[in-house]
């Protein structure tokens, strides 16, 4: 009996009134957990009842307590008849099993039904004792954390990472059970609410048993999902980074990531060498077994990597990343045809990568779940690796063996495992799932970042990343290490554009990058980034079955590939290079398929500059076309010079350098050219190969860009004009506003602390029967292009602005009707500073850094290969990058026409990035420091600062706490001191008086405000104040205006966090505490 | 290209103050769109009819979701549904309860029931302000009279504290359900010259001076209904009109301190006992319901007329009537100089008020 859940019913307020004649309620309230259940007494004619019960004990096992949620019905006591339900509270206890989340749970919660909403509140108080428990079979996995923040949390630090940890389980579902038929929808929706609660309990268990076997502590970037899959069941999967995670004394905690959004210039420090100084020469020790980025990783590989994943016959297919190879069906067996590329793969094994390989080999699947990293965790990127399958539903036969559907994602995973083998990686971060299910064909779709990690973080015993993240910074290849390329260049897995990398000068860096993680903090950009959509619909014809997954299937390549080259084409368009965030979601309908590619895209200063984007005619000599072709030319060309001004993306600006220095650099590179693996003479043959083959305007607009390279789009039919036109009709952000899809906006750092966090839902009918693809393109487009737009009139009042964490989700819920909701943040940021900052940066970098410059150019060109990653970090910077650009462009021109002349390359490459690191190591260093001291001050005050927020808030009367909500793991202006719990709710609403509830979008307006409440109240009641990393994963809505009745399923999730106002520390060190509750205690009470 | 279904919900509920005027206002989706682009909110921000349409619409849902709070105010403050800032929260109130000043004039001393709303759309036509604003202000008059009815203690304080209104609109209230009440004439011809505001001042003079409040202030209703035993106490004052010494004495003791003072002397001495019948009058009828409905009427009709037509200034009055005040205290015979000041303080006051064109 290892657990003791206690309950109290205090009162309720604002109650419905239930009795007609007197215009009151006799209200009582039943406790339920298990199968044990309590009742109140019952308080008559009142609508603002005080039960003020006794203590409701209930004796249990944790592994119940775990899975089971309490359960709070409120009713209205009838003599005659049946005591009508008002509503119920479902209250998850999970966060009172980890004793260093909530102690108590105590607040008013919303009482909801899932006909009429909420009605009316319920103060409640639950406590739970627990008992030691030294049963080494247990079955249940209290204690074990779980955040769905997809980043190391901030007042933690990561011991130890562990991996990959997944579990899924199915039932079958409430709504399609026989008893359906003849019960209420009211205790239908009872039934499926509970039973989803019920089976999101037994997998957090289960993945908490898993993470103690991997001898973890928590469950970093949990990521739960639900698969309706009707008729044949229910699902509820989850993934999640197992971590052994250590809590920092509270007064420091935050400063660890705070670099996320610094509120120092990032320049400022620039020319610091990267502390190696550093307050703790202890760590020195550890870094021989670190090896530093030059050698090792170069080394080839011994079998053949040339790119087998992609077999000959699929002349479409993408790149490793795609998943063509799966798109088998899988009908009644379960047996999916394999990913090919995954066997063939498989032999791959590099040299010289022991320790990595050998710490990540012994996991089955090398994945994580972050999307941003612990300092000097990320060494390499590879590219964005995705796989897809079409499978076909068919009815879960045995619940507790839910081998299929493992089986079928376990397939998916080993050829994301090999797809990333093939980009010479050894690990996939940002990994996440998803699918889309119409009717019984089911789409499942993985993507994550192939990426080399550095294995310290894997290996126990031999981890202190939190206090000493500095070390690893030192050996690491500064900021830019990360866009460096981890496969061997003389065996590429597809043929991308190498060139040196502008900011060391010492690695391979590809010209475009492409990755689903964020933007590492380190990195240095150009200019401000952009949220970059690409948009695609595909009409396919109805059908059942296998026909209709073939269908499918088929269809799947032709979309990705299109996607991509919107995505890319895009790109060039904003003058980036790179691409953090990207996320593609791809929806299927009975009569047609969606596509949605999100991404930040930036201009990665460490990676070339990219070339702008030309227009060919196929059929030269059309004079008219001819002309067609230049006006859009000039467009284009327009489009690119205004999104620069507009991005601040101006690196030419730097080419007006101390000559010297330019001489020095170039001679280095010269060196470094004929050095390099890749002989310059090829380049140029190719560069003129393709010369020939564009057309003659391929000067003009050279020499309208400045730049020698070029992506050539050749317009051969209308298809590829209405291409072009939806390319340039994208409408930027107007003055004021930015947008990006990313926890922060690169380029943006000085926040203030507005924040509003919304969720939009339009649902778009289309009338016509007889669309094209072009006309459903256009359409799609405008419906994405219209709600950013109304985002930003919306929230006009925030500007100077940016939208972060733009979140698109697209549905199909029925034939011609498309669905697209959206979750973000918008958050105000100082508009001064950020002006500043553009000018700023190259300015004292280039005036600091010039100098060391200037010492350094002989050197470098007398052994380039022997100046220390330190070194190379100081000569980095903006100045060289832009010494690059000549040459860079040159090699890029050829990449750019070469790919043109053959699309498949194109489509094979997966991008990658760079930062510039030195710049920000070295202020992190400070920061880092700087939290050191700061804990020294303020550690005692850890618990009490809490309670202090806590007694305010309910001295605080009548007035309800505020709660903010952000799908980021922070808020900007705050530092979070104590994590409560996660959070992840389930609600089903359903309406038989759509009329009367203001028709579909007033009964889902309703919906989606109270589940914000409901959410804010237990966040509340756990005595937070904050929840990070929201995100609405579930968004089913179904309706049928003529019987004037809808349903809607949300389900949402978030970490609970108690944070405080951020006070300048250098200034008032002593008082701080004082300030922080003051302030929290005020934040509380508004 | 039809969009089915078009929401945006913030954490924090967004409003935007001009919409919600013309949510108060009455204004359809459509029209409100169409004054809010002749407003220039597109130029400004570069957006679309479509972007405005969806905007205006989220916003109406999100007031009439809200307008079931707004009609118990205490309840926003502690409702879970919507995350509102206090001061937001303050001004959606206030503005709900706030009224055009066209309309109550309209409905001022009338009995708030049923047949009052019905006429409505007449009253709609005649200020031209829209029908659904006129019922809200009517709903919010009617409202708030049931909910102070009940309660002890201050009018004023009762409002405020029970709507969480500005002391400003907590005494425009208070004059509405005070006139309610007493069912004050305000409608006749006559009386069309006065503002809302001045009736408003009068209530709040009535209120403090003449209800039972002004003596007792842990009844119910201490401060709609006007105190009867003072009521009673009126009659003797008609001993002021009806002994003839006493009304000579008074007579001459004004007129020697009006003497040389205004240039309307020669009217005041002629109009005194005209003047003064018509003020004691009053007073002494106020025991009939009836009358006191007809009491601004009266004193327009007796006083503030025939001083009107003698061109008397505003000054002239309020010499006037301090002297007409102050002589009767010297009267030696006449015993109820407490009833008096209490009467005059109210009947000076309301006159200076309602003495305009």
């Amino acid at each position: 009996m290892p657990g003791k859940l206690k309950a109290k019913i205090v009162a309720g307020r604002h109650l419905p009134v239930m009795d007609r004649a007197s215009d009151l309620t006799d209200a009582f309230v039943e406790v339920k957990f298990g199968n044990t259940t309590f009742k109140t007494d019952v308080c008559p004619k009142s609508l603002n009842p005080q039960w003020n019960s006794e203590w409701f004990k209930f004796e249990v096992d944790d592994e119940d307590l775990q899975d089971e949620p309490l359960q709070i019905t409120v009713l209205d006591h009838d003599t005659y008849s049946a005591n009508d339900a008002i509503g119920k509270v479902y209250i998850d206890i999970d966060p009172l099993l980890c004793s260093e989340a909530a102690s108590v749970i105590s607040g008013w919660f919303p009482i909801y039904d899932t006909i009429h909403g909420i009605r009316g509140e319920i103060n409640v108080l639950v406590k739970v004792e627990l008992f030691n428990d030294l049963n080494r079979f247990r079955q249940s996995s209290c204690g074990v954390k779980f955040f769905c923040t997809t980043s190391i949390p901030r007042c933690y630090r990561a011991a130890m990472v562990h991996g990959f940890v997944e579990e899924l389980v199915v039932n079958e579902d409430p709504e399609y059970q026989w008893i359906d038929r003849i019960r209420t929808p009211r205790a239908s929706n009872e039934a499926r609410q509970r039973l989803i609660s019920l089976m999101s309990g037994e997998l957090q268990r289960k993945i908490g048993l898993k993470v103690l076997e991997m001898g973890g502590n928590a469950v970093v970037g949990y990521l739960q999902c639900f698969d309706l899959e009707g008729e044949s069941g229910l699902v509820v999967r989850a993934i999640g980074t197992a971590c052994t995670l250590d809590k920092l004394s509270s007064g420091s905690a935050p400063n660890t990531n705070t670099h996320v959004h610094p509120n120092t210039a990032p320049a400022s420090n620039a020319c610091n060498s990267p502390s190696k100084d550093g307050k703790e020469p202890v760590f020195g020790e550890d870094l021989p077994s670190f090896s530093g980025p030059p050698t090792p990783f170069r080394a080839l590989p011994t079998s053949s990597s040339s790119p087998p994943p992609f077999s000959p016959s699929k002349p479409c297919s993408r790149q490793s990343s795609s998943s063509d190879t799966d798109l088998s069906l899988t009908p009644k067996t379960g047996m999916g045809s394999g990913g090919s590329a995954g066997k063939e793969a498989g032999p791959l094994k590099t040299l010289l990568r022991q320790q990595t390989q050998t710490a990540l080999e012994q996991r089955e699947f090398p994945f994580f779940t972050l999307t941003s990293f612990p300092p000097g965790f990320l060494v390499h990127v590879g590219g964005v690796v995705s796989a897809r399958s079409v499978k076909l539903l068919d009815r879960i036969h045995n619940p507790d063996e839910p081998e299929t559907r493992d089986a079928w994602w376990e397939e998916i995973r080993q050829e994301i495992k090999s797809h990333a083998k093939a980009l010479g990686c050894h690990a996939v971060v940002g990994y996440s799932e998803s699918t889309s299910i119409c009717e019984e064909v089911c789409i499942l779709s993985a993507s994550g970042t192939a990426a080399i990690l550095n294995p310290r973080y894997m290996r126990e015993g031999c981890l202190d990343i939190g206090s000493t993240d500095h070390r690893f910074e030192e050996p690491s290849p500064p900021s830019c290490g990360f866009c460096h390329i981890p496969y061997d260049e003389l065996n590429m897995p597809f043929p991308a554009q190498l060139t040196y990398c502008y900011h060391c000068r010492r690695q391979k860096v590809p010209d475009v990058l492409f990755t689903t993680i964020d933007m590492p903090p380190e990195a240095a950009v150009t200019g401000k980034g952009c949220l970059i959509q690409a948009r695609l619909c595909r009409l396919k014809k109805k059908a059942q079955g296998e026909v209709n997954a073939t269908a499918i299937s088929n269809l799947l390549p032709f979309m990705e590939y299109e996607l991509h080259t919107q995505l890319m084409n895009k790109l060039k368009l904003r003058s980036m290079n790179a691409l953090f965030g990207l996320h593609i979601q791809i929806s299927v309908g009975e009569n047609m398929l969606l596509g949605l590619a999100s991404a930040t895209g930036v201009y990665l200063t460490a990676l070339p500059a990219p070339g702008g984007i030309q227009i060919a005619g196929k059929t030269p000599g059309d004079l008219s076309n001819e002309h067609h072709i230049l006006t859009i030319q000039k467009r284009i060309n327009d489009t690119i010079t205004k999104n620069k001004e507009l991005y601040q993306i101006n690196p030419p600006k730097l080419f007006a350098l101390d000559p010297e220095v330019f001489g020095g650099i170039n001679m280095e590179l010269t060196e470094e050219v004929v050095g390099s693996p890749i002989p310059e003479p090829r380049q140029r043959s190719r560069l003129f190969r393709s010369h020939s083959e564009s057309s003659d305007e391929l000067s003009e607009l050279d020499l309208s860009h400045g730049k020698k390279d070029a992506f050539v789009l050749e317009i051969d039919d209308t298809d590829a004009v209405e291409d072009i036109h939806s390319l340039l009709t994208d409408a930027p952000p107007p003055t004021g506003f930015y947008s990006c899809n990313t926890e922060i906006m690169p380029g943006i750092y000085n926040w203030t602390t507005g924040v509003q966090m919304f969720t939009s839902v339009r649902v778009f009918r289309l009338s016509n029967a007889n669309l094209t693809n072009q006309g459903l393109n256009k359409i799609f487009t405008d419906l994405c292009e219209n709600l950013l737009k109304s985002f930003y009139f919306k929230l006009r009042s925030m500007i100077p602005c940016c939208l972060c964490h733009l979140n698109f989700t697209v549905a199909v819920p029925e034939e011609e009707l498309i669905q697209v909701a959206v979750t973000a943040v918008a958050m105000t940021f100082d508009k001064d500073q950020t002006q500043e900052k553009p000018a700023d940066k190259p300015v004292t970098k280039g005036c600091s850094e010039t100098e060391e410059q200037l010492q350094f150019p002989l050197e470098l060109c007398a052994d380039s290969s022997s100046i220390t990653t330190q070194t190379s970090s100081k000569i980095s910077g903006v100045p060289e990058s832009t010494n690059v650009s000549p040459r860079a462009a040159s090699v890029d021109y050829g990449s750019f026409a070469d790919r043109c002349s053959t699309w498949l390359e194109l489509l094979r490459l997966k991008a990658h990035t760079i930062r510039r690191g030195s710049v920000k190591t070295s202020r992190r260093t400070q920061s880092l420091a700087h939290s050191v001291s700061s804990l020294e001050r303020s550690s005692p005050l850890p618990e009490g600062r809490s309670r202090s927020l806590r007694s305010n808030r309910s001295f605080g009367g009548s007035s309800v706490p505020v709660v903010k909500m952000t799908p980021l793991s922070f808020l900007p202006g705050t530092r979070i001191i104590k994590y409560l719990g996660i959070i992840n709710m389930f609600f089903i609403r359903e309406t038989t008086s759509l009329r009367e509830e203001g028709g579909v979008s007033g009964f889902l307006h309703s919906f989606i405000a109270e589940v914000f409440a409901m959410v804010r109240a237990h966040v509340a009641a756990l005595g937070g104040n904050a929840v990070v990393s929201y995100s609405m994963k579930e968004c089913v809505l179904m309706e049928n205006p003529n019987k004037n009745q809808a349903q809607c399923l949300i389900n949402v999730s978030g970490d609970a966090v108690i944070c405080v106002i951020e006070t300048d520390q250098e200034s008032m060190p002593s008082t701080i505490n004082v300030v922080q509750t003051c302030s929290s205690g005020a934040d509380g009470a508004t | 290209m039809a969009v089915e279904l078009d929401v945006f919900v913030g954490n924090t509920t967004i409003m935007d103050e001009e919409v919600y005027q013309l949510w108060l206002d009455g204004y359809t989706v459509n029209d409100a769109v169409k004054v809010r682009m002749e407003g220039g909110v597109l130029e400004e921000f570069e957006a679309s009819a479509d972007v405005l349409l969806s905007d205006t619409m989220d916003q109406y849902r999100t007031f009439q979701m809200c307008e079931r709070l707004l009609h118990s105010p205490a309840k926003l403050a502690n409702q879970l549904l919507f995350q509102i800032p206090p001061h937001r929260q303050a001004i959606l109130i206030e503005r709900y309860y706030a009224f055009d000043d066209a309309f109550v004039r309209e409905v001022l001393g009338k009995k708030l029931s049923k047949g009052t709303k019905k006429d409505l759309d007449d009253i709609s036509a005649k200020t031209s302000v829209t029908l659904k604003s006129c019922r809200r202000q009517f709903d919010n008059f009617k409202r708030v009279f049931k909910v102070v009815e009940e309660l002890k203690g201050p009018l004023v304080e009762n409002i405020r504290q029970h709507f969480l209104l500005s002391d400003k609109l907590a005494r425009d209230y208070a004059a509405i359900v005070f006139f309610a009440n007493n069912r004050f004439e305000t409608g006749k011809r006559k009386l069309q010259y006065l503002t809302f505001q001045d009736f408003a001042f009068c209530a709040g003079q009535l209120i403090n001076s003449w209800t039972i409040g002004a003596v007792d202030n842990m009844v119910e209703d201490m401060d709609v209904d006007l105190d009867k035993e003072f009521l009673q106490e009126l009659k003797e004052l008609k001993i002021l009109i009806t002994d003839k010494d006493l009304l000579d004495q008074h007579k001459s003791l004004v007129c020697t301190a009006l003497r040389g003072k205004t240039k309307a002397f020669n009217e005041m001495e002629a109009n005194f006992k005209n003047l003064s019948r018509g003020l004691v009058n009053i007073a002494a009828k106020l025991t009939n319901t009836k009358d006191v409905r007809d009491f601004f009427i009266d004193l327009v009709e007796k006083f503030i007329e025939p001083c009107r037509s003698d061109r008397w200034t505003a000054s002239d009055m309020r010499l006037y009537l301090t002297h007409y005040t102050n002589s009767a205290h010297i009267l030696d015979t006449f015993k109820h100089q407490v009833v008096w000041d209490r009467y005059m303080g109210v009947i000076k006051s309301c006159i200076f008020k309602m003495y305009h064109d």
